[in-house]
Formats: structure tokens, C-alpha cells, sequence
């Protein structure tokens, strides 16, 4: 049976792969910080070993839109490519290769259908930067398969709180009753408040500070009461008009029950603070 | 009022293609005219075959040509794909000097600082529009 090694929350910020890429004399601040998240998780996953990348990411309309609507999307392909023409014009992304594992993804969606969870399926897909960046972060080699759990948090009606709630359930369950691997890595990816093509878009500060640091509390004390009546689309449009990436945050909260919390953090950021998340099983071996 | 998914469509489907977003710079007139009377009721997984979508009206069409992003913003176009879409327009017409940005946001990050300016002053006094429909 397949054991989470190590599950890391963070975040897929675009721009990501163009501030930290560059000479180290002319990185800022914040590519420095990024850097420095990026070496914890690159060292989380150097202690576990994980065998394969479970990723769960909200689609930006690229792989989902209105005239074919999935909620909850698991990738069954053998290999991924990573990004899209827009991604690469306004972020400068590269393009990228991963390797999948169809056994572990179909025998997480045959496990949903058998646990009350619907999972959608896709054998032809390409990741975007809600993948992509955090896998530069977390395995910059790209050298670990992946399966892909792509979530709408982007178009409207979107899933309740405690449907993210319970997707944690479902994949925690789901990933422990295969076969397939030994160690699984879950990293899940989102925001805190965000605000993209909105008044507050790209601003010198957090949409809403109190929200980051409240949302901080309950994700860490596991306050599902608080984590779902909070994410409803009234209540997260007043973060920020893509707060709600949040939600794949309640998943995180869901999924870790007994793994021990290595390091929590809004990291702190020109912009919206990122989370940062690391919570590891102690596994003999 | 702007019809939602006509919008949408038509901004999701530009903003993935990179030589649908260079007509629609180039020629808006002949791009959105085309887009709505050719594409639009193209299925976007099978291009042999058409729905019963609705096109969208003369003033949804006239606020896509004169890239209107006020007008779209306002009335619940999704505020992420008109952005994106909406960046490289921008992007392209400072640089012609056709778009005057007049005061750059203090503070505002460098990442697209400028177009950044000119979309926020043409948005700000509609805060966030519910964008469910």
C-alpha cells in the first residue's frame, strides 16, 4: 500500500521561473525567497524519496472552459508536457516534460468512484503553471512521474469548501489503497488572497492581510468549521477575485491528518503573501 | 448586458492561439466579425460540427472591436481570461503608441507595470463584478 511521504502547499506563482532564474547578482528579494522555499522542499523530498508527484492544481482555463465543465480531474498519461503559448508570452515559462503513472491514476479514480467521489479523467492533457511551477520548485529535474489532480477554482458555479474538504478525504484514501508506488510526494498548490485582472492585480500588498493571516490559523489548526464557511464565492471574492485557489488549501488540511508539521509560512512578498506548507510522515526506511 | 458565455468563448479561445490574438490586434473589426460569424458556434473539440450557442450582440461585438475592457469588465466578463487576453493588446498598442499610460501606480510591481496602469485606471471604479452568470 502506497504511504504520503511528504505533502507541500505552495505556491504556483507565475513569474516563478523568470525572477529566479537569473545571475545571482541581479535576484531581488522575492526571488531570493522563492529559492529559499524551493531548497526546503527540494530537501523534503530528498528525505522521503517519494516515487511519484501527486499534484493538485486549479486549471486556468487551459485544460477545462464553460462548454466542458469537470470539477475534479485526475491525469491518466504516461507522459505530460507542461505549459501553453499564452504562459510562455506573459511569463516567460519554459516548456517542460514529465513522466506519469497511469496505474496510480486510475486506481485513485477507481478508488473515488467506490468512495463516493466522481473523478473526471483526462488521457490527453498539458499542464499549466499551477503545475509546472510547482514542480520548478519541488523537483527541478523533473525526474519523479506525476499525477496530476486538476480542480475548478476558477469558473463559477464552483465546488463548495467541504467538497475540497472532502477531496483530501478521497485522495488520501484513494493514493493509500494502491499498489502502484511505495512513496508518494502530494503537493498542492493555491493562494492565500489573490487578485488577477482585478483593481488590487499585482499591487505592492496583500488584497487582505487579516484573511492570509486568518486563513494561516485555521489551515494549521485544521479548522474545517472556519475553512468552509469562509470559502463560499461571497465571502472569497471579498480577498481578491482568485482567492478562490484557496480552496485547494482546504484540501491540503484535509489530506495531512497525522503527518507531523515540518513548517508553515505566509511567506512574506511584495504582493499576496505565499503559503508555504511541509508536513512529512515519519517512514521507516 | 454583455452575453456571458459569447465573451468568454471568444476570449478563452484567442487568448490559447497565437495567431488568433495577432488578427485580433492587427484587425479587431475583421477578427471579432469573423469570430462570431464563422467560430463561434464551433464546437472547440470538433471544429466539423456546430451548437446552437448564442451569438452575441452588436454592442458585445462593438466593445470586443474597440477593446472595451471597461465595458466587458463591468457587465461580468471573467475578469482572469479578459486580463490575459487583454495584456497583449495593451502591451502591443503602448508600445505603438497608440494607448497613453498617464500615471504609472506607485509601487506597482515591474511585471507589466504599464499595461497594468492602463487596465486598473479603465477598471477601478467597478471594483469586482460578480462574474457568475
Amino acid at each position: 500500500m502506497a504511504k504520503i511521504v511528504t505533502m507541500i502547499g505552495t505556491t504556483h506563482h507565475p513569474w516563478y521561473y523568470a525572477k529566479t532564474s537569473k545571475p545571482e547578482a541581479e535576484l531581488t528579494e522575492d526571488a531570493r525567497n522563492l529559492l529559499g522555499w524551493s531548497a526546503r522542499v527540494q530537501e523534503s523530498f530528498r528525505s522521503t524519496n517519494p516515487d511519484v508527484v501527486v499534484i493538485v492544481a486549479s486549471d486556468h482555463f487551459h485544460q477545462f472552459f464553460h462548454n466542458n465543465m469537470p470539477q475534479f480531474l485526475v491525469g491518466r498519461m504516461k507522459t505530460y508536457q507542461g505549459t501553453f503559448y499564452n504562459e510562455t508570452r506573459e511569463f516567460d515559462l519554459p516548456r517542460i516534460e514529465l513522466g506519469g503513472n497511469r496505474q496510480l491514476a486510475t486506481d485513485m479514480i477507481e478508488a473515488g468512484f467506490e468512495n463516493g467521489f466522481d473523478f473526471a479523467f483526462s488521457d490527453e492533457m498539458r499542464l499549466d503553471h499551477a503545475c509546472v511551477v510547482p514542480t520548478l520548485i519541488s523537483q527541478p529535474s523533473f525526474e519523479i512521474p506525476v499525477v496530476p489532480v486538476l480542480t475548478n477554482c476558477g469558473a463559477p458555479p464552483i465546488p463548495t469548501g467541504q467538497r475540497f474538504v472532502d477531496l483530501g478525504t478521497a485522495l488520501r484514501n484513494a493514493i493509500e489503497g494502491s499498489n502502484a508506488v511505495d512513496r508518494v510526494a502530494v503537493v498542492v498548490s493555491g493562494n492565500l488572497s489573490l487578485e488577477v485582472g482585478g483593481p488590487e492585480q499585482m499591487m505592492p500588498y496583500s488584497v487582505d492581510p487579516e484573511f492570509d493571516s486568518l486563513a494561516m490559523d485555521w489551515l494549521t489548526g485544521r479548522d474545517f468549521e472556519s475553512l468552509t464557511a469562509e470559502s463560499t464565492y461571497e465571502r472569497l471574492m471579498t480577498h481578491g477575485n482568485t482567492s478562490f485557489q484557496f480552496l485547494n488549501m482546504l484540501t491540503m488540511a484535509a489530506l495531512h491528518e497525522d503527518m507531523t508539521l515540518i513548517h508553515a509560512e505566509a511567506m512574506k512578498r511584495r504582493g499576496s503573501p505565499a503559503p508555504c506548507f511541509i508536513y512529512e510522515s515519519e517512514v521507516a526506511g | 448586458m454583455i452575453d456571458h458565455y459569447a465573451v468568454n468563448k471568444f476570449l478563452y479561445d484567442t487568448d490559447r492561439n497565437e495567431q488568433f490574438v495577432r488578427r485580433y490586434i492587427d484587425d479587431p473589426d475583421g477578427y471579432v466579425d469573423w469570430y462570431f460569424d464563422e467560430r463561434m458556434s464551433r464546437l472547440l473539440d470538433n471544429e466539423n460540427e456546430q451548437s446552437a450557442v448564442e451569438t452575441p450582440d452588436e454592442a458585445t461585438r462593438t466593445a470586443l472591436k474597440t477593446y472595451d475592457f471597461t465595458t466587458l469588465y463591468r457587465d461580468g466578463a471573467h475578469p482572469f481570461v479578459l486580463w490575459t487576453l487583454m495584456l497583449p493588446v495593451i502591451e502591443e498598442k503602448l508600445a505603438s503608441g497608440e494607448f497613453v499610460v498617464t500615471e504609472e501606480p506607485e509601487g506597482a510591481r515591474a511585471e507589466n507595470r504599464k499595461p497594468m496602469a492602463y487596465y486598473r485606471e479603465r477598471i477601478l471604479a467597478h471594483g469586482r463584478p460578480d462574474f457568475r452568470y
